[in-house]
């Protein structure tokens, strides 16, 4: 089974993997607890894949690009971190405080907005009012409101992090444009060639849908060809033996090469994250196109900002 | 500093609830319909004129006029076809018609809810706004498309009321809210006053959906919450006074903005709904209530 993108939904689902002893790989959700949970209680949950990145490996990815973009090559200090409140970005925010002062970036305020939120005014304001040099985001839930109501108050500071919905293509008509210049952090992006699977298969979904994938399209993508092959490997659908094979997967995919942590990890069934396998890349939308600005060897374009952005004015 | 931005962004939100609440108000101080599709409706105007822009590639003013238009013919077709066949039938006992009404737009603003969330998905949708920029006023820097939609309310809200208290048609309506059975017996056909208050509501519904659209943007999941508080904005004004929600409109568009900014955004409807509560207690007319 191939399931959901939202935390809450794979965390309710995950005892029923264990009951019914069925395969469950999520192809979105990014909550830690979901693997910790597998730790916890390996014989039961063994069936649940994380076929997507934590949340506290998204935030290290997050930080990573920070580091370059804006403390390297913008003088940035300061930021204040916003996100939505749910299970995803609890070990989101927590990675945040930790790794955004150890790459020079001081924390001012860390807000958490409720994802029934229509009005962001007063949630710009206090952060104007803070003064940081950039906004670093978490959010999935919400993403055309905040979007639209930044464009359209002119908030001066830069909008840096995950924004699951600025994944889409349609979020520049989604946004009538107002997503220029917001940057977003993916582990794939339309124009970057991750592996040579990348760009044909953004060719032929463009194709037969007439837009580009989100970041779960090219998961869940791979997802179908790697559950196929250990079905070959274990010559059974059987769960016991899918599971032994899915734990040996060595896949390249459209994100990288798919291999999952091992049983005594603190997160089981977690992907592998790091230069052999997975890395993290910061896009940006610019005149309704995305560009990868992260990192320098599949970049393909530089930072630009909206001219009500103003660089380190807070300073 | 602060001060001012309450007092900005609360009139903006406040005159945008004023505009969708008076139709609201209107409907039930003349025909006594309580629209519960009424958020539905709106979301319908907006998901039209974001649609227009996007799919028909029309431009900003083209596109809002769509979505009036699209949410003045829901509206009608609301009426048409579930509050009028239920206002008529002689199967149900005139003391049920009214639950039988309210249940009858619940669900059909559930049904166009689905609909919209089936046709364009979940996500939040916003109209291109008309008016772009910012200007400051009093050191705040505010978007003009606020000022607009401001602006655009109570131009509305100006012609409704000259409509209604200097034509014959409106006084027709304004006597139908008051007494319907002496309407009818000054020969006016109530059956036709219906139709005058629902076409005006739709353009009503229309107008504010739209504004709603360019200011904040909605989604599907906003029907329920929009007409949570068209109901709840009615109701504290009292049921039926048009005057009543015009005042109701501000004193939870600023209560919602004082929590939004002074305490947190999180807990922004929480207030209004309590001195909802207590206003209920205390006197269950409302402000400015008949009923």
């Amino acid at each position: 089974m191939i399931a959901s993108y939202i935390s809450e939904v794979v965390l309710a689902l995950e005892p029923w993997t264990g009951r019914l002893k069925t395969v469950m790989v999520t192809p979105g959700a990014a909550s830690d607890v979901i693997t910790r949970n597998i730790a916890k209680d390996y014989n039961n949950l063994k069936y649940t894949f994380h076929g997507y990145s934590t949340s506290t490996s998204i935030a290290d990815a997050t930080c990573d690009a920070a580091k370059d973009l804006l403390v390297k090559d913008l003088h940035l200090k300061t930021a204040v971190v916003m996100s939505e409140d749910a299970a995803w970005t609890t070990p989101l925010d927590a990675e945040y405080l930790k790794c955004l002062p150890q790459i020079g970036l001081k924390v001012l305020d860390h807000i958490r907005v409720s994802p029934d939120t229509t009005d962001f005014t007063p949630i710009y304001n206090k952060i104007e009012g803070e003064k940081p040099d950039v906004m670093i985001t978490g959010i999935s839930h919400v993403g055309v409101q905040p979007t639209v109501q930044w464009k359209q108050q002119e908030v001066p500071i830069p909008m840096f992090g995950i924004s699951s919905q600025a994944t889409n293509s349609s979020f520049w008509q989604d946004t009538n444009g107002a997503v220029e210049g917001v940057l977003y952090g993916a582990f794939s992006g339309p124009g970057v060639a991750v592996t040579s699977k990348t760009l044909p298969f953004v060719a032929a979904f463009n194709k037969r849908y007439g837009n580009n994938p989100s970041y779960c399209g090219y998961t869940a993508y791979d997802e179908v060809y790697y559950i196929a092959e250990a079905i070959k490997r274990a010559g059974s659908t059987e769960p016991d033996k899918l599971v032994d094979a899915l734990e040996k997967t060595d896949y390249v995919g459209t994100i990288g090469r798919i291999q999952f942590k091992g049983k005594d990890s603190p997160n089981p069934h977690a992907l592998k994250i790091g230069p052999d396998t997975i890395t993290g890349l910061m896009l940006q939308w610019q005149d309704g196109k995305q560009v990868n600005l992260w990192p320098a060897n599949v970049a393909n374009g530089k930072l630009k900002f909206p001219k009500f952005v103003k660089l380190g004015a807070a300073n | 500093m602060l001060l001012w931005q309450i007092l900005i962004d609360g009139f903006a939100i406040s005159s945008l609830y004023a505009l969708g609440a008076t139709g609201f108000a209107l409907i039930f101080g003349v025909s006594g319909v309580l629209n519960l599709s009424h958020g539905a409706l709106m979301v319908t105007a907006v998901v039209a004129a974001w649609a227009a822009g996007n799919d028909l590639h029309l431009g900003a003013y083209a596109g809002a006029a769509l979505g009036i238009a699209v949410g003045f013919a829901a509206t009608l077709l609301t009426y048409f076809l579930i509050v009028r066949p239920l206002q008529q039938t002689r199967k149900i006992r005139e003391e049920e018609k009214e639950i039988f009404i309210l249940t009858a737009t619940l669900l059909w603003g559930i049904m166009i809810q689905e609909l919209i969330a089936y046709l364009y998905t979940n996500n939040a949708k916003t109209v291109a706004p008309i008016v772009q920029g910012v200007v400051r006023i009093a050191g705040v820097r505010t978007p003009a498309n606020e000022i607009f939609t401001a602006l655009v309310c109570w131009v509305v809200i100006g012609i409704l009321w000259l409509l209604v208290n200097r034509t014959r048609a409106g006084k027709a309506v304004l006597a139908a809210s008051m007494n319907p059975r002496g309407v009818t017996l000054l020969g006016v056909e109530l059956a036709h006053v219906y139709i005058a208050v629902w076409a005006i509501y739709g353009i009503l519904v229309g107008i504010a959906g739209v504004l709603l659209g360019m200011f904040l943007g909605v989604s599907s999941y906003s029907v329920g919450p929009l007409t949570a508080s068209a109901f709840s904005i009615v109701v504290l004004g009292g049921l039926g006074s048009v005057s009543g929600a015009l005042i109701a409109a501000y004193v939870v568009g600023y209560l919602e903005t004082i929590t939004a900014y002074l305490i947190s955004p999180a807990y922004r409807t929480i207030p209004a709904l309590l001195l909802l509560v207590a206003v209920m207690y205390v006197s269950p007319r409302g402000l400015l209530g008949r009923r």
